[in-house]
Order: C-alpha cells, then structure tokens, then sequence
C-alpha cells in the first residue's frame, strides 16, 4: 500500500477517530480534537480549525457535533458527516449508560445521594465557569453582563419560552454590535 | 400523547434555538419536560445532568440519558436524533456553502450578539442544577471549586472526584 493511501481518511477511520476522540474527551472533548486532528494525524491547518470552531459556536445545538458533521461531510460526504457523528455520540452514550446504572441500583443509599449532591454543585460550578470565560472574552462587558441579566431574568423568574427570549435579546445585542462595529 | 412524539417534535424545536450549547438549554429542556409535560421530577432532572457530567464525550448525551429515562431505547435514540439532526443539516448546508460566508467581521458581530444569550442561559442552568439543595455549605463549596478553576488549567473529572467524595461524606447536607 502506498503512503498516499495510507494517509487517505475513509468513513471507517473517521468514526474510529471520533469514537477515540469521544471516549477521552473528559470535561470537553474540544482540546482533544485539536491534539488529534490538527497536531498529530494533520487533517486540518490552524486556520481551516478555528473556521469550524466558529461556524459550529454560531449555529444552535451542540458545538462539537456540529464541528464533527461539517468535518466529516468536508473530507467523505454524507457518509463521512454521519460516521463522525456518530463515532463521537454512541460510545460516550454508551459509557454514561454504565454509570448511570450504578446510580440507579445505588439511589437509596445516603451515600450516593451525597455524591450526587458533590457532582450538582461541581457541574453547577464548572456552567458558572463556563459563562465567566464568555463574558471575560469580551470586548464589551458592561452591555453583554447587562444583556445577560435580562437574559437570566426573563428566563429564571419569568419563565419565558427560550423562542421569545431570543427574540428580545438578540436584536438588541444584534444591533449594539452592529453599531460598535461600524 | 405518545411519549416519543413529545420527545422528538419539542427536541427538534430546542435544536433550532440552541443558543451556547447543551448547557445553556438546559432551562429550556426543564421548562417544556419537567414544568410543562411533567415528565419527571425536579431532583431527577438535574441528578442526570450532573451524572452526565461524569462520562467523557460531548454534553449532548445528557439528551440521550433523558430520553432513555423517559422512554427507554427508544426514547434515547429519538431525542438525540431530534437534538441534533437538524442543526447538523444546517452544519452540513452552511459546508457546502462556506466560502461565500467568508467575512469574518460577521461571524464576529453575530458571535458576540449571541454571547449575552449564552452567558445568560448559563447563568440559568447553573441556579437550577442547585436550587433543589440549596444551602451555604454548597454555596462555600462552589466557590472554592470556581476559585480553582479560576487559579489552575484543571480537567473537569478530577473536580467531579472531588464533589462526588465531598458529597458522600456527608460535608454537603
């Protein structure tokens, strides 16, 4: 065989790559994805990797799967868009399954119920987290924090429908943005 | 009505406006599963939040251990299905299209209107996942776990370690 084909990325390798990338990607899978695709097998430059970082972050639903199906769709079509898809859902699915069960068996204990408690207030800390390194990103703080207060308003003690949320908020931001940028 | 087509129609409608990732939906999923459909409980709710956490992989298979407590196999399939199919068909359009959207000053001003949608969102998720055990001990606990964070590039698996053996020690009740 030569290197060429070797080199050749196929359905079959593409799952597998994102199966492994699923299945070691911990507290998010992101980093992982760069290690493997553009620093060791070389499937993306830099350039060609932020590009999808930021189309997948401005469309809705998960980051990573969208990144997973324009890769895929980029290297092998249709088919190659499902198999990375699926390589990076199914077998953490299939892990959080095992876990999930213990738990269950275990749910009576006060134990568990503590552990439970443990991991609510670590998620809780590591969402929190997540919206800091957000709003630490950027330029214009005062508007976003005071933007996402209403956010947080209308949808935690008015329990606004996301749908009209975004409605509000989004031309808003939209048209602040769009005169900052001028 | 049919449990899966609750499932699947209100999954395929959160897809679209999935603003910031499967955590910051997470409201949203509570709002139409746990406050409207009463699905299942609150405390159930977040507790598969919070032991999704624990498994490697994306977020989004928090979705799939909803759906399977809700409706088994079947269950788990259709609202991962829902989730994602149609933001992967956009994925897959915006692709084939992509280098018409080259203008990078767009993208920026459209991720930047998006953000306090997401921060807020995030904001959302963060009280819910606790409300249910509120007290100053988490709220003591959550801030040293914040201040680390803060302080150190840590991997989030070593927290929950550390939140799970906290927790069953009883430090948080």
């Amino acid at each position: 065989m030569s290197l060429k084909n070797y080199n050749e990325i196929t359905t079959i390798k593409l799952f597998v790559t994102f199966a492994a990338l699923g299945l070691r990607g911990f507290g998010g899978v992101m980093p992982y994805v760069h290690a493997s695709l553009v620093e060791k097998k070389k499937w993306l430059t830099n350039e060609e990797f932020s590009e999808l970082i930021v189309i997948g972050q401005i469309l809705p639903g998960a980051n990573v799967t969208n990144f997973a199906a324009m890769f895929g769709y980029r290297k092998c079509g249709w088919q190659g868009s499902l198999a990375a898809v699926l390589g990076i859902l199914i077998p953490p699915f299939l892990v959080l399954l095992v876990i999930y069960n213990f738990f269950k068996i275990y749910a009576e204990l006060a134990v568990i119920k503590g552990a439970l408690k443990g991991m609510l207030a670590v998620a809780s800390a590591l969402v929190l987290v997540t919206a800091a390194k957000l709003v630490l990103a950027q330029t214009r703080r005062v508007v976003t924090i005071l933007l996402s207060i209403l956010c947080v308003t209308l949808s935690g003690y008015f329990k606004l429908p996301l749908f009209y949320i975004i409605l509000i908020i989004f031309p808003i931001a939209l048209l602040m943005g769009w005169r900052a940028s001028k | 009505m049919n449990l899966i087509w609750i499932l699947s129609y209100n999954f395929f409608i959160i897809s679209l406006i999935a603003i910031g990732g499967v955590s910051a939906v997470v409201p949203e999923i509570h709002r139409v599963f746990v406050e409207h459909y009463h699905l299942m409980d609150e405390q159930l709710f977040t507790q598969l939040f919070a032991i999704s956490q624990a498994a490697p992989g994306p977020n989004v298979i928090f979705v799939g251990l909803f759906g399977w407590q809700v409706a088994g196999v079947m269950g788990a399939v259709v609202s991962l299905f829902s989730l994602c199919v149609p933001t992967l068909l956009l994925a897959v359009m915006f692709e084939k299209t992509g280098s018409q959207y080259q203008s990078k000053k767009w993208y920026n001003v459209i991720k930047l209107s998006l953000s306090p949608i997401a921060i807020g969102l995030l904001l959302s998720t963060s009280t819910l996942l606790i409300k249910k055990d509120f007290n100053w001990k988490m709220i003591v606990f959550i801030s040293v776990i914040v201040f680390i964070l803060s302080k150190w590039k840590l991997n989030s698996i070593y927290l929950l370690f550390i939140g799970i053996i906290v927790g069953a020690l009883g430090l948080l009740n």
